[in-house]
């Protein structure tokens, strides 16, 4: 190998060493949360850093049972998915439209769709509750989801009607000449090319439906209706903590979130910059 | 086709919507009771024994029990009484069983006790009377009582050469100083989730008198915080003398409970001030071992050039059982019948064993099986010829606030001085006693 090659190849390795490093300090506290969820309670406290005198193994099982993840863990993928479907389906319905027709009164309608990105959730908690206490729909997952999408639905309208509206109106045309009505053309040609638009909504829709507290606490009152947030916090009692468990616990119910990204990490990486590039 | 497809997701949506609770209707009633004994609390079984056993006793009935970490608890508790809605059965402290009753919210329970003497003959009468309003009314069933003191970590002490707690202001500046110089920090508490009160309401104690903390948080002197005679100011004073000395750390504000108490563990931190819980806290976390041999107790200093009571103490009942004024005659019964259970002698010593002092009478067999700690504090506590509820427990909850989240918050920063902090609690309590004019 040439010195100009040696060289080129020392940079190479020299200029990778920063993100070993930072990949290092990323792993850092998952390392640090593993080695955690296996120490007893008095370890923690007396030796937070090191590591355990003992390996309590037993604290995922005892996380699992006393924290009812379970029930918890399937709550929340009701939720997601109740959530997802109600917000992709609404807002790809009605971005197709904004994005794709010419007609009056479609600023307003944009507008309208929107304008609900301002409301705060704190400002309308209190309505929502008494909503919610006259259709006896406490501790109704599907309800809670309906709720979610109506905060997501405006977001994702903005995005979406963003990403429809650069899919060439030659290939609707065409589309239309070959026969197409205008559900062939949302169908078979703006859907699969707004698909990279979809996955960044859908990812930050699910991100929000997956972490959202402050309606679950309200919305929930079945300990077996909570969600995972909720759930979770149940580890914080107020006289003593149990954050080994709380660690064990959330090592658990990250295992398939982190099996979902590993299997479909390319698509997300690629619908978050196209929806960063585009939105 | 498409017509279909859209009917049935729609269709789907709307079964999952309408027809979930329908489908799902419990055909029992629903008793619902909420508090913050999480599932991982040590008292969480001792509960749920007991609403077992209720349903079996009572097999139309179901009890929901809804146990949240304690912030969520607080914030829902708001949400539903400002809908008007309340649990069946909710575990308020005393200042909120007041402001809740007085709303129709909290049911009275003083024509309850009357009926049921039995009852009521179980539960100590300076609880009772410490629950009611000045026209006699009752908004809570008494269960569970504090006493704030000063813990302090032996090992921390030997290391500076400090023989015992310090019994005047003055000897706590000292040994302040000493600590620091073996590196460690005098005091800590949970700044991040605003665990002032108990401390404020001691120093507030010595400045002010016992008295006058009632009268600021109840009494005439709501909206005289900012008035020095009162003492809030000269309290904000002393603590910001205990800041400006470094005896906390650096940071106090965004310091999380459990970190400070893993640091008093640690032996890093000297003293600790709060409540009667700490016992089983220590236990817990540092084990037996260090709860029996590192832990020490006493009353906070008395600050002699102070115009308050200089052995006053905070604590007393502070936590009991609310029930809804909402519910119907074939409830009302049911619920009264759980909250006996709840607030048994057996309850009670389940309770005492995890160093929850409380306001039932219970054998004295279970008080002999108590630790020493907590016994002494039963000791000072019935001695004292002064003990105030702190301000978290006994004041309005915007005046709660305003002293835990901003006045003392801002000394700890810098951001305000006592004055201005003082000012800031007046402005809140204002506010409220204005608007509820």
């Amino acid at each position: 190998m040439s010195l100009r090659g040696k060289r080129q190849e020392l940079i190479e390795v020299f200029g990778r060493i920063p993100l070993y490093l930072h990949t290092l300090l990323l792993l850092i506290p998952i390392g640090w949360m593993v080695v955690t969820s296996m120490k007893s309670l008095q370890d923690l406290y007396t030796n937070p850093m090191g590591l355990p005198t003992q390996w309590h193994v037993g604290n995922f099982i005892k996380a699992v049972q006393v924290g009812r993840l379970q029930i918890y863990f399937k709550n929340t993928l009701i939720v997601e998915v109740l959530t997802l479907s109600c917000t992709l389906l609404v807002a790809s319905f009605v971005a197709f439209v904004l994005s794709r027709f010419r007609f009056r009164g479609r600023e307003f309608l944009y507008l309208f769709f929107t304008a609900g990105y301002m409301i705060s959730l704190h400002s309308v908690l209190i309505p929502l509750y008494e909503i919610a206490r006259s259709l006896n729909a406490f501790n109704n997952l599907a309800f809670l989801s309906l709720v979610y999408s109506a905060f997501e639905i405006p977001f994702s309208v903005l995005v979406l009607t963003n990403f429809m509206s650069q899919v060439p109106k030659e290939i609707e045309e065409s589309a239309i000449i070959d026969g197409c009505g205008y559900w062939g053309v949302f169908t078979k040609v703006v859907m699969p090319l707004s698909r990279d638009g979809i996955l960044a909504v859908a990812t930050l829709v699910a991100l929000h439906a997956w972490n959202e507290l402050l309606l679950a606490l309200v919305m929930l009152n079945n300990p077996s209706s909570r969600t995972l947030p909720v759930g979770l916090r149940g580890f914080f009692a107020e006289h003593l903590s149990q954050p080994t468990l709380l660690f064990a616990a959330a090592l658990v119910v990250s295992i398939p979130i982190m099996a979902l990204y590993a299997l479909l990490q390319e698509r997300f990486v690629q619908g978050i910059t196209l929806g960063a590039l585009k939105g | 086709m498409k017509g279909a497809v859209i009917t049935l997701v729609f269709g789907f949506l709307a079964f999952l919507l309408v027809g979930w609770n329908g489908i799902c209707a419990q055909e029992k009633l629903v008793i619902r009771i909420m508090d913050y004994f999480v599932p991982t609390d040590t008292l969480a079984p001792h509960f749920e024994e007991v609403f077992r056993k209720f349903e079996v006793d009572f097999p139309n009935v179901r009890v929901q029990h809804e146990g949240l970490e304690s912030a969520d608890f607080r914030t829902k508790l708001a949400v539903e009484m400002a809908a008007g809605n309340p649990p069946d059965i909710s575990y308020v402290v005393v200042g909120l069983s007041w402001e809740y009753g007085e709303q129709g919210l909290l049911m009275n329970l003083a024509p309850v006790f009357e009926q049921e003497r039995e009852w009521r003959d179980t539960i100590v009468p300076t609880a009772i009377k410490a629950f009611s309003t000045p026209d006699g009314k009752i908004y809570a069933v008494p269960f569970v009582a504090q006493i704030g003191g000063l813990y302090y970590n032996k090992n921390v002490y030997e290391r500076a050469g400090i023989a015992g707690p310090p019994t005047t202001w003055d000897e706590l500046l000292e040994q302040v100083e000493k600590i620091k110089k073996v590196g460690a920090y005098a005091f800590v508490t949970g700044g991040k989730e605003w665990r002032y009160a108990w401390f404020i309401t001691q120093l507030l104690v010595r400045t002010a008198g016992v008295d006058r903390v009632y009268q600021l948080a109840r009494g005439s002197e709501v909206t005289g915080w900012n008035k020095p005679e009162n003492g809030f100011i000269d309290a904000l004073y002393l603590f910001k003398e205990l800041i400006d000395a470094g005896a906390f750390p650096e940071g106090l504000n965004g310091i999380p409970r459990d970190i400070a108490r893993m640091m008093f563990v640690q032996n890093q931190v000297a003293m600790y001030y709060e409540g009667s819980w700490k016992v089983n806290v220590w236990k817990n976390l540092g084990g037996e071992d260090f709860l029996n041999n590192s832990v020490g107790w006493s009353l906070f200093p008395a600050v002699p050039k102070a115009k308050g009571d200089q052995d006053g103490m905070v604590g007393g009942p502070v936590h009991g059982w609310g029930i809804s004024a909402k519910l119907d005659e074939t409830k009302k019964p049911l619920v009264i019948e759980l909250v006996k259970r709840i607030t048994s002698p057996v309850m009670a010593a389940r309770f005492l064993e995890n160093a929850q002092p409380v306001v039932v009478k219970v054998d004295e067999s279970v008080m002999a099986r108590l630790h020493p700690i907590l016994l002494r504090q039963f000791e000072e506590y019935n001695k004292a010829q002064k003990v105030a509820l702190p301000t978290d427990v006994i004041c309005v909850p915007p005046v709660d606030n305003a002293i835990k989240k901003i006045a003392v918050p801002g000394i700890v920063d810098g951001s305000l001085t006592p004055e201005e902090a003082a000012e800031e609690v007046n402005r809140e309590a204002e506010k409220y006693f204005s608007a509820k004019q």
